[in-house]
């Protein structure tokens, strides 16, 4: 065995054998089908949400670093990425695009009435530490938020219309976990523990440790009545939606944990009007971003996947910290997430490219090239050769992509002479208006059978 | 409600090695089917009923099946879920493999205040509990990873002092070492995935029940 070299195993096969990695960890690329899946669902999504009245907005991808991180980010400020403009001002690139709309709408949009729809897709980037789950520094999300109702039902809106949302992906076997902020805060209230006593109680609600709310309650020494809230507040949580609010109802220590209560309440029977209360479950004991989120918080779970598709909340404290003061709900869907979801639903599938409708020889004839042009304006997709090939040679290549049609350019007959096609008796010269519409009745065929026959095609002699 | 998003049957991960039988013998208790591993040498063994599937693994692996997804419920040492990091729900504890994770040393160093000295150092086969007491402690270390016999370091001057389990104490005392501070105290945790807790719920609630420690009528 050789020593010298003790590479793993592949490394020997790189043109140059490195160690380095090629991509920093967290960032994703995506070839062929993942690429167009990918594609397909931020469409999808984004599609839904326009049928929603919600405008596109395009947002920009990095900011002022003091205006984000102080108003908005502080607890997430290590995780920021930071660089310098040319005059030493830090950059930072988005860590979420809610901020961005939430600055947009505070400023430029102050003079301006209510209600505001706005619909994104786009990157943010985090250093995200997801304790062993995932690594991962760019997330593509595609996002909702609606600005300037205070109401539950805009919280129901946004829940209903990011379901939709995943439904259009044929994603729908998802459960919503709702919370409330001020469920949580109005028990902070009620007890107004130490910040190290808070601490704990954060650490129990977030890992539902009934040990370290035991011993929480140990050392904060409430009141009979607080013990109960306590001692009951993990067990609220679940499906049983009517259930639970009637429990939680009984264990509101003050104005704030009452009106959350009553809040669901509202929000719940919207979603039952919407036909998705039976996709929620409750959550009370959810500890959520306090800095940030000032009412309902949900999450989107799809099954058999540890990370969440999709997450958000009521935030009408965020707006104000930039201008005039609105109150606002919004989400975001992970379409990293949707994308290994749909790929969880099949089994695993080779990447290639996708095969073009034809395959054309290269050639520089003017009327070619125009009728090859119209063709494409109605969306058949033709590639022409760019290098000189011969017969058998462009017969190869137009197996190898997989094309439906191969044909040449003949200068001296001014007409296509078509070297393979999935119609045989189609083989032979043809003049220009002939080979178009040979193309689109292929394309019509192709419409009708989605991607059989290019697959069959693909698939043989490759 | 039905838990209607599950393809398969609720997956339990278990330790193998010195809390496997406990842990078993535990579940028994509750009244739980659990297949007899030794009959079998099968790592993945399923109820009669076919309700639950039984896996068996290292015991440092169990928090990462489990965070991953890859099983629903585990039970894992506090210890090794604390070394592991990862973010899981831990309802509940149970009274098996009681332990504790201690700094010990040769005796010399009772009287030593671990916060004047500028250099220290610790080996460890728990990295991540070591450094993140050290730093919760106020105290300079640098750690020093090993994979087993530790109390072999402070004998041969490969650090000062040692992070280790626990049990007795036997093992400290025949190298010359004592205990000086109190790390964690380790007993077995049933985790659970977050997700699986939501889509799950009526399945992973049932489990618990049957191996909650205070159960009725235990």
């Amino acid at each position: 065995m050789n020593t010298d070299n003790m590479l793993p195993a592949g490394g020997g096969r790189q043109p140059e054998a490195t160690n380095r990695r090629h991509l920093p960890l967290g960032v994703r690329e995506y070839l062929w089908q993942d690429a167009r899946l990918r594609q397909q669902l931020e469409a999808a999504v984004n599609r839904t949400f326009r049928t929603w009245g919600y405008n596109t907005v395009i947002l920009p991808m990095f900011e002022f670093g003091d205006m984000l991180t102080t108003r908005t980010h502080a607890a997430t400020h290590d995780r920021l990425y930071r660089f310098l403009d040319m005059e030493g001002r830090t950059l930072i690139l988005r860590p979420d695009m809610t901020a961005a709309v939430a600055r947009l709408v505070g400023t430029r949009l102050a003079g301006m009435e209510g209600p505001f729809r706005f619909c994104y897709a786009g990157s943010v980037f985090r250093h995200e530490e997801t304790s062993g789950l995932e690594y991962q520094q760019e997330f593509r999300q595609a996002g909702i938020e609606l600005v300037g109702s205070a109401d539950a039902m805009a919280d129901a809106e946004i829940l209903a219309c990011m379901a939709a949302g995943l439904q259009a992906c044929n994603l729908s076997d998802f459960r919503i976990v709702v919370g409330h902020a001020d469920y949580y805060g109005g028990l902070l209230d009620a007890l107004d523990p130490q910040p190290s006593d808070a601490r704990q109680l954060r650490w129990a609600m977030h890992r539902k440790s009934e040990h370290a709310l035991a011993r929480f309650v140990e050392s904060c020494r409430p009141s009979p009545k607080q013990r109960a809230t306590l001692e009951n507040l993990l067990t609220l949580q679940g499906a049983d939606v009517a259930g639970l609010l009637e429990r939680a109802a009984g264990f509101c220590l003050n104005r704030r944990m009452e009106s959350a209560q009553l809040n669901l309440r509202k929000l719940t029977e919207q979603l039952d009007a919407y036909g998705i209360l039976e996709r929620v479950t409750l959550d009370l004991a959810e500890y959520r971003n306090l800095e940030y989120y000032t009412g309902m918080t949900f999450e989107f779970l799809l099954p058999d996947s540890a990370a969440v598709a999709g997450s958000g909340g009521r935030y009408d404290g965020l707006i104000g910290r930039f201008g005039r003061s609105r109150p606002a709900v919004g989400g975001i869907l992970h379409l990293d997430r949707l994308v290994r979801a749909v790929h969880s639903n099949q089994a695993p599938q080779a990447l290639s490219p996708k095969p073009p409708l034809c395959v054309v020889g290269q050639t520089k004839s003017g009327v070619a090239l125009e009728a090859m042009g119209r063709l494409r304006q109605q969306g058949l997709d033709i590639v022409v050769h760019t290098d000189p090939l011969s017969e058998s040679g462009l017969l190869a290549m137009g197996r190898n992509l997989g094309a439906r049609v191969v044909a040449d350019w003949c200068d001296r007959t001014q007409s296509f002479h078509v070297l393979a096609c999935t119609i045989p008796e189609s083989v032979g010269a043809m003049d220009v208006s002939k080979f178009e519409q040979l193309l689109e009745s292929l394309q019509q065929t192709e419409l009708s059978v989605p991607d059989q026959s290019t697959a069959s095609m693909a698939g043989s002699d490759v | 409600m039905s838990d209607a998003t599950c393809r398969r049957p609720l997956r339990i991960s278990l330790p193998k090695g010195r809390l496997a039988d406990d842990v078993a013998r535990h579940l028994r208790d509750g009244g739980l089917d659990v297949p007899d591993f030794f009959a079998s040498r099968q790592l993945t063994l399923r109820t009669a009923d076919g309700t639950q599937e039984y896996i068996l693994s290292k015991p440092t692996d169990v928090p990462t099946f489990v965070v991953h997804g890859g099983a629903d419920i585990g039970f894992s040492g506090l210890d090794t879920l604390r070394e592991e990091g990862v973010d899981v729900l831990e309802p509940f504890t149970l009274p098996i493999g009681i332990c504790r994770i201690s700094l010990a040393g040769p005796r010399a160093w009772r009287d030593v205040d671990l916060h004047l000295k500028d250099h220290l150092r610790v080996a460890t086969k728990y990295t991540r509990i070591a450094s993140d007491w050290f730093v919760s402690q106020g105290i300079n270390a640098e750690v020093i990873k090993l994979n087993g016999s530790v109390e072999l370091a402070p004998l041969t001057g490969l650090s000062d002092l040692i992070v280790d389990l626990v049990e007795t104490g036997r093992t400290l005392q025949a190298n010359g070492l004592v205990e000086l501070q109190h790390v964690l105290d380790s007993r077995v945790v049933v985790i659970v995935n977050r997700s699986a807790s939501r889509l799950r719920e009526n399945e992973v609630n049932r489990f618990l029940a049957c191996v909650r420690p205070n159960r009725p009528g235990a």
